[in-house]
């Protein structure tokens, strides 16, 4: 077999297959924010007591730490959390085509998922406390291809995550149809 | 125990009704094997309590330890008998009922177009009967799993048939089953033999699969682990009965031990090559009626089939000990096979072609994928994995180490990070040439590896998922590493150009959305 009968190309058809690449992705709620500050404030606050007790009754003595300044130690990590938390939830989204499913999230470091709703086996929704407080909710996307969830879309208003699971169970459903 | 209760000849038309069909008395057997394998593999601890009496119990330990094996001996029986009597089994529609368990009895339902595997075998104590094992696998949950131990070949065969038969319409369910019996017969005549393979290439897949490596490699490190406890009395021997009879020269002691690790090895090999004897004997892959099958085995024959629609990928695996050899061994994979990995206990056996060369291995992906070009070389990834690897991954926790070990020991630690970057560097530069990818735009090669290496060719059309990520430095190059999903594996390309990246992505989405063909 030579290359140039195995080399399939189809200039016209490859044109003509969308890009995914600029895609316009639909934002978040907005009370994605919050539920973000209350959850990584819960993680911060944990160590936080640890600290102040332990240092309070006098449990942790270095020659580097005297006075009252050290209680404020732990105030330098507030620092990043209220400026990351609004930055990482304004680089979520995600967007709904034809056929397919997409994702983003990462400040540094992106990652796009991408899913075809003939792929879809079923999907979940699911509301930690946090997200039961915002009236928010997480949509989890499950294919034949990974153990977990393959795509999930955090904070989604509750009748959003509703819609959105709606309408991808029904193109779901289309795309079935139409293969059989 | 006697003939089979089932006559073969109109067993499948038996079993379609609604009374409850036994397996044959020799399944007995079967369960009490089963048990005992059972309790091999999961209770290896409850010898030490039989040891522990051994030891403990003086004079009378004989007589204690004969109780307790008459005793084990009587519920074996036992237990095989009552799992023989509850165990039953009917066929209804388009689905396989079970009712099986002595004390928790549990009901299985499970259609056919779950079914994703028939696998036939046939163990050493059923052969004087003329009985297989049925496996039926599901695409889902080991729970689902069924196997029919102690049924005629005939009706094993009958079922397999019916079961990877697909239903033209669910309405006309019972005619379907019907025309598969008498369809089952003409199907062995136009049966294709793809490969069939001589013991010669069953010694090479020995040999080269990777397996006994690293067994060796882990039974190397558990030794050395173990090193206070037998240092002392290799020691010991050595002196006392080594060097009186061959002289204390290290000449001669070194080549003894150098003699010594070349024994193991050969003895290890000697032991992969009868395993792989035992396993793949009389290895033969046919295809007929849309589906593959394997036979092979020498002391259970078994038998297995994968409808050809089912498989997801191929993976071309070549270990480094096959490159000297060269050989390739293949595996197919299928729904479900890639996430058992992470889950011991519910593996399943991949169903694995050994030991081939390209004349085989070209033309059967290119049947199963369509055209490949097989004569261009595979893209190369950026030399940036490389790099940033090194950079973000081991620099950082080399420093670390070498400030800690600096501290503790003075200048000399800081040597370390230097040592360890000369083995790191080179097998990041490896496995940087070992990847590659190509792709027409319907069907992929995705290569990886580090001595050796594994290509997995797949079509786009059976992605399930896509992700492509970019970290800041790959922003800043145009590079993307691109994570493909498929139901038997999990594939990824670090550092492709992005255009690449986003060209393999939408190419994916466009043939995984517009094809009409299933891809399962």
């Amino acid at each position: 077999m030579t290359a140039s009968e195995s080399f399939i190309n189809e200039p016209m058809k490859a044109a003509d297959i969308p890009t995914a690449t600029h895609l316009t992705f639909d934002r978040l709620d907005e009370r994605h924010t919050r539920v973000l500050l209350t959850e990584w404030l819960i993680v911060w606050l944990i160590p936080t007591v640890a600290w102040t007790v332990l240092y309070g009754f006098g449990a942790i003595k270095s020659s580097l730490l005297s006075g009252f300044w050290p209680h404020l130690l732990p105030l330098a990590l507030l620092v990043p959390i209220l400026v990351l938390a609004p930055l990482y939830a304004r680089h979520c989204g995600f967007a709904v085509r034809d056929h397919d499913i997409h994702y983003k999230n990462g400040i540094l470091w992106r990652k796009q998922v991408a899913l075809p709703f003939n792929r879809i086996q079923h999907v979940e929704t699911e509301q930690n406390p946090f997200e039961r407080l915002h009236g928010l909710a997480t949509l989890k996307f499950f294919t034949a291809g990974g153990g977990s969830a393959d795509m999930k879309i955090p904070a989604l208003a509750t009748h959003q995550a509703n819609d959105l699971k709606a309408l991808v169970l029904e193109k779901a459903g289309e795309a079935a149809d139409e293969r059989a | 125990m006697n003939a089979p209760e089932v006559k073969p000849a109109d067993g499948l038309q038996k079993l379609v009704g609604n009374e409850w069909h036994r397996l044959a008395p020799a399944a007995i057997v079967h369960f009490m094997v089963k048990f005992v394998l059972g309790v091999a593999k999961n209770g290896i601890q409850n010898v030490a309590y039989l040891g522990g009496i051994a030891v403990f119990t003086g004079d009378n330990r004989w007589w204690i330890l004969g109780l307790i094996a008459s005793g084990a001996l009587i519920t074996l029986i036992v237990s095989g008998v009552l799992a023989y009597l509850s165990f039953k089994f009917r066929m209804e529609g388009q689905s396989f009922l079970i009712k099986r368990g002595v004390l928790n009895k549990k009901r299985l339902t499970l259609s056919f177009d779950r079914i994703q595997n028939v696998a036939i075998k046939e163990p050493i104590y059923f052969r004087p009967f003329g009985l297989v094992a049925l496996g039926l696998e599901s695409a889902g949950s080991s729970d689902e799993e069924i196997s029919l131990a102690g049924i005629p070949r005939t009706l094993a065969e009958q079922i397999r048939t019916t079961v990877l038969q697909k239903p033209a319409a669910p309405a006309k369910a019972k005619a379907a089953t019907k025309e598969a019996v008498t369809e089952s017969q003409p199907s062995q005549e136009n049966e294709e033999l793809l490969l069939a393979q001589p013991i010669s290439e069953l010694v090479r897949y020995g040999l080269s699969n990777n397996n006994i490596w690293v067994i060796a490699g882990l039974a190397t490190g558990a030794f050395f682990q173990q090193a206070e406890a037998w240092e002392g009395a290799v020691e010991d021997f050595v002196r006392s009965t080594v060097i009186p009879v061959v002289g204390d020269s290290p000449v001669i002691l070194g080549s003894l031990l150098g003699g010594v690790v070349l024994f193991i090895v050969l003895f290890l090999m000697t032991l992969s090559v009868l395993g792989a004897i035992i396993i793949y004997y009389n290895f033969r892959l046919t295809f007929a009626d849309g589906r593959y099958h394997r036979t092979k085995g020498l002391f259970e024959r078994q038998e297995t089939s994968v409808p050809e629609s089912k498989i997801q990928s191929l993976q071309i695996n070549q270990p480094w000990p096959a490159l000297l050899l060269k050989r390739w061994h293949i595996t197919i994979k299928q729904v479900g096979f890639g996430k058992t990995e992470h889950q011991p206990g519910s593996q399943r056996p991949s169903f694995i072609i050994p030991s081939v060369t390209p004349e085989f291995f070209r033309p059967f992906t290119e049947r199963l994928l369509g055209p490949i070009d097989w004569g261009t070389q595979l893209s190369r990834v950026s030399k940036r994995y490389v790099w940033t690897s090194f950079l973000y991954w081991f620099l950082p926790p080399m420093v670390i180490a070498a400030l800690i070990i600096g501290y503790f020991t003075g200048t000399k630690g800081f040597i370390f990070p230097f040592v360890f970057s000369l083995v790191i560097l080179p097998t990041l530069i490896l496995r940087h040439r070992r990847f590659g990818y190509w792709t027409n735009g319907k069907t992929a090669l995705v290569r990886s590896g580090l001595i050796g290496n594994q290509t997995s060719a797949f079509a786009f059309r059976k992605v399930q998922t896509v992700i492509l990520k970019q970290s800041p430095s790959q922003r800043r190059r145009d590079l993307a590493t691109l994570t493909i999903q498929l139901a038997g594996q999990t594939l990824t390309i670090p550092f492709m150009p992005l255009e690449d990246a986003a060209y393999w992505r939408d190419q994916i989405l466009y043939e995984a959305e517009t094809s009409k063909l299933a891809w399962m």
